[in-house]
């Protein structure tokens, strides 16, 4: 009985104008964002090549890099690049805005310019990807489908005909879930493939080994997150009687779910745990750094004066044994106070970053509440453009810093001198060879997470999407089990 | 056999739509219930189906009590209602195919279909047209070529000849007696109180949720049943 009641449903499905309408749409959208984020992936690619062989060649160089205080701000070499994720054609996520690189310096991390900056459009009203499509397109259809599937139907008198018959209530509304949702795997199934198709003709196939294992977990979810609009869908129709009212509520439902909810949590989160702005930490730091500047000229004056030198011609030692001695010491305070310099920089960072994940933590948790921002946070975890991507880079790059700290950022070999004409460094080779070349240095690679500990991390929205069906679903039931057909 | 025992039903809002009906309507009789509207016709044929839930009483069929068991007596029981109405985007064949699945009949063949059609009375071409197309005379053809399809020994209509032209009522009732003579119990409510008399081996009159007469035919015979009718209005109306 169930299917046959879902055989009928898809049948009339099929025929209506809605489902023809957005049918259409989603299928011109998914391969056509599949084209356009291909080629949007490929300019994120061509950058981050250009990048890596700028570090490329200081590997191959067999130069070392310049250390302690004199170390370059923007050393190629002393880069942690990221590459783009393949995946964020389909979803672009965090993939354009997170950093085309960390650049690692005596100071501390320094996020360099995002890989992809979006100049059309899509940065004032967000990209149109296969995550859109499915979230807002095919999740509009979901709840279209569902609205008059009970009220519709009593409404039309085509209800009491039914149950005139021999068939359970409960048979009948899963009759309209299957059929709703098999309708609904229609466009995501055939925009799915010819998506494929689109990526394969342009020679970018996402048909191997993890990409296939996260493609079909990209798609489960969006089955998942489909289900549960229709189950919602069946279960408003099923405590209304006039399929009006069902579609002004549904509709209600569903800009808040898909719209309001995701970007009204961000908004309250930061009501509710306010972060400063990056210029005001970048100002605090500057004032924290004031007093440890203060100090290292103090001590630079008190050796030069402990030199027997006056303090009115410091920094222009003309004799070289003086300047040797001067400089000496003057690494010795100088390599101290970076230190103290970054550990500051540090602190009022991380704790800028920790307000900033608990804020962002907040957001997510109350977005949550909607299933299109779990399915949101879902197909990002598949596709590796995500939160989580932002996290374990910054938790490794902030390794790989402190790595480096130890190899070359906190071995001030060597000393400046200052002259009336300017800086020069003043090393021996000796203490070059205290520093390893930049081939000799750890590299940062990340490689893509294992297929199983992406299903892991995506396990929880898998959980509360799965949750939200069941739970919609037996509020339907119960509701048309009870549901007046007079 | 259809049976009301004590069936009575008061609604939420307070409303008392039947007030303990006692009924007993036999294999091969037709009973037409009479009365104005919200007297309790339509409410008495919900309890047959299960659309509504009696608040006390039983309504049986063949034996089965439908409250206890609705899938059970619905499969002993056909509905025809005032307006028949069916999936608009199906056709008449494909419509009696989902129907008489639902019935639990998947027995039947396209040339099964047709010949049901051809006995309502329902025009060739309109075999495989689309229902939204339809006349209410054509869906309540249909609606009969179901019920017949189902062959259910029970039958219940809802005023199903109420807006139907002349010749395409006296052909609705012409296919009741069929089903009558097949041996089918059958409850029929209308206002239309010239075939009620033709037609009904037993007419009962309700008022306010109650049965407040039942005649037979042959009691019928030689009274004026729409006098009898009014009487009965207003002298409920009166006492009340």
């Amino acid at each position: 009985m169930i299917w046959l009641i879902a055989r009928r449903e898809i049948a009339d499905h099929l025929q209506s104008v809605r489902f023809v309408a957005l049918c259409l749409l989603a299928l011109v959208l998914m391969p056509l964002g599949a084209y356009v984020n291909t080629e949007s992936y490929r300019s994120r690619q061509a950058y981050h090549e250009v990048l890596r062989e700028a570090t490329q060649e200081a590997m191959e160089s067999g130069r070392r890099p310049v250390s302690g205080f004199r170390a370059r701000p923007d050393d190629p070499g002393l880069r942690a690049l990221r590459p783009p994720a393949p995946l964020s054609i389909l979803a672009v996520g965090h993939d354009g805005s997170l950093p085309a690189y960390w650049q690692l310096t005596i100071e501390g991390v320094v996020p360099g310019p995002p890989l992809g900056r979006s100049e059309g459009l899509a940065g004032l009203i967000g990209e149109v990807d296969f995550l859109f499509v499915v979230q807002v397109i095919l999740g509009l259809l979901a709840v279209l489908l569902a609205f008059d599937a009970v009220s519709g139907e009593k409404e039309r008198g085509t209800l009491r005909a039914v149950l005139a018959h021999p068939v359970p209530r409960i048979q009948v509304i899963l009759g309209k879930f299957v059929g709703g949702l098999v309708t609904l795997f229609l466009p995501l199934l055939l925009g799915t493939i010819a998506s494929l198709l689109v990526l394969q003709i342009m020679g970018q196939t996402l048909l191997t080994g993890q990409a296939l294992g996260r493609l079909a977990l990209f798609v489960g979810g969006a089955g998942l997150y489909l289900s549960a609009l229709l189950a919602l869908g069946l279960a408003v129709s099923a405590v209304t009687h006039r399929q009006r009212t069902s579609l002004v509520l549904l509709l209600v439902i569903w800009v808040t779910l898909v719209l309001v909810l995701p970007r009204g949590a961000a908004l309250v989160a930061a009501a509710v745990r306010p972060v400063e702005p990056h210029q005001v930490t970048e100002r605090r730091i500057e004032t924290a750094l004031e007093p440890i500047e203060a100090e290292r000229r103090q001590r630079l004056e008190a050796a030069w004066v402990a030199e027997g030198q006056d303090p009115e011609a410091i920094f222009t030692p003309a004799d070289p044994e003086l300047r040797a001695r001067y400089g000496a010491k003057r690494q010795e305070i100088d390599a101290e106070l970076f230190r103290r310099r970054r550990d500051v920089i540090r602190d009022i960072e991380s704790e800028r970053r920790r307000r900033l994940d608990s804020q962002r933590g907040l957001a997510a948790g109350i977005a949550r509440l909607s299933p299109a921002a779990s399915f949101g946070f879902l197909a990002t975890e598949a596709t590796g453009t995500g939160d989580a991507i932002r996290h374990r880079w910054e938790e490794r790059v902030a390794g790989h810093q402190r790595q480096l700290e130890g190899l070359v950022f906190d071995r001030a070999v060597g000393f400046e001198v200052w002259t009336e004409h300017g800086s020069a460094s003043s090393t021996s080779d000796e203490d070059e060879e205290q520093i390893p070349t930049y081939a000799e240095l750890p590299r940062l690679e990340i490689e893509p997470r294992s297929f199983g500990a992406v299903v892991r991390a995506a396990f929880p929205d898998l959980a509360w999407l799965t949750l939200f069906n069941l739970v919609a679903l037996v509020f339907a039931a119960v509701a048309f089990l009870r549901y007046d057909v007079r | 056999m259809l049976e009301a025992r004590d069936l009575t039903k008061r609604y939420e809002d307070g409303v008392l739509a039947l007030d303990h009906l006692n009924l007993t309507v036999d294999n091969g009789e037709i009973f037409c219930l009479l009365g104005a509207n919200g007297a309790g016709k339509t409410t008495t044929i919900n309890l047959f189906f299960d659309f509504i839930q009696p608040t006390s009483g039983r309504a049986v069929i063949d034996g089965i009590e439908v409250a206890a068991d609705p899938i059970e007596a619905k499969k002993r029981a056909s509905y025809v209602s005032e307006n028949v109405m069916l999936y608009g985007n199906f056709t008449a064949r494909q419509n009696l195919d989902f129907f008489t699945r639902l019935a639990g009949r998947g027995d039947l063949s396209r040339e099964d279909y047709y010949m049901v059609l051809r006995r309502v009375g329902l025009q060739e071409r309109a075999f495989e047209q689309r229902v939204k197309s339809f006349s209410k005379g054509m869906r309540q053809k249909l609606g009969i070529a179901i019920a017949i399809l189902k062959e259910a020994p029970n039958v219940l209509l809802d005023e199903p000849t109420s807006g139907l032209d002349p010749k395409a009522g006296a052909d609705f009732m012409e296919l009741l007696l069929e089903l009558k003579d097949e041996g089918k119990a059958i409850i029929m409510s209308t206002h239309d109180i010239f075939r009620a008399k033709a037609h009904a081996d037993r007419v009962g009159i309700m008022k306010e949720g109650r049965l407040v007469m039942v005649r037979t035919r042959e009691e019928l015979t030689g009274e004026d049943l729409e006098r009898l009718y009014l009487e009965y209005m207003q002298v409920e109306t009166h006492a009340a």
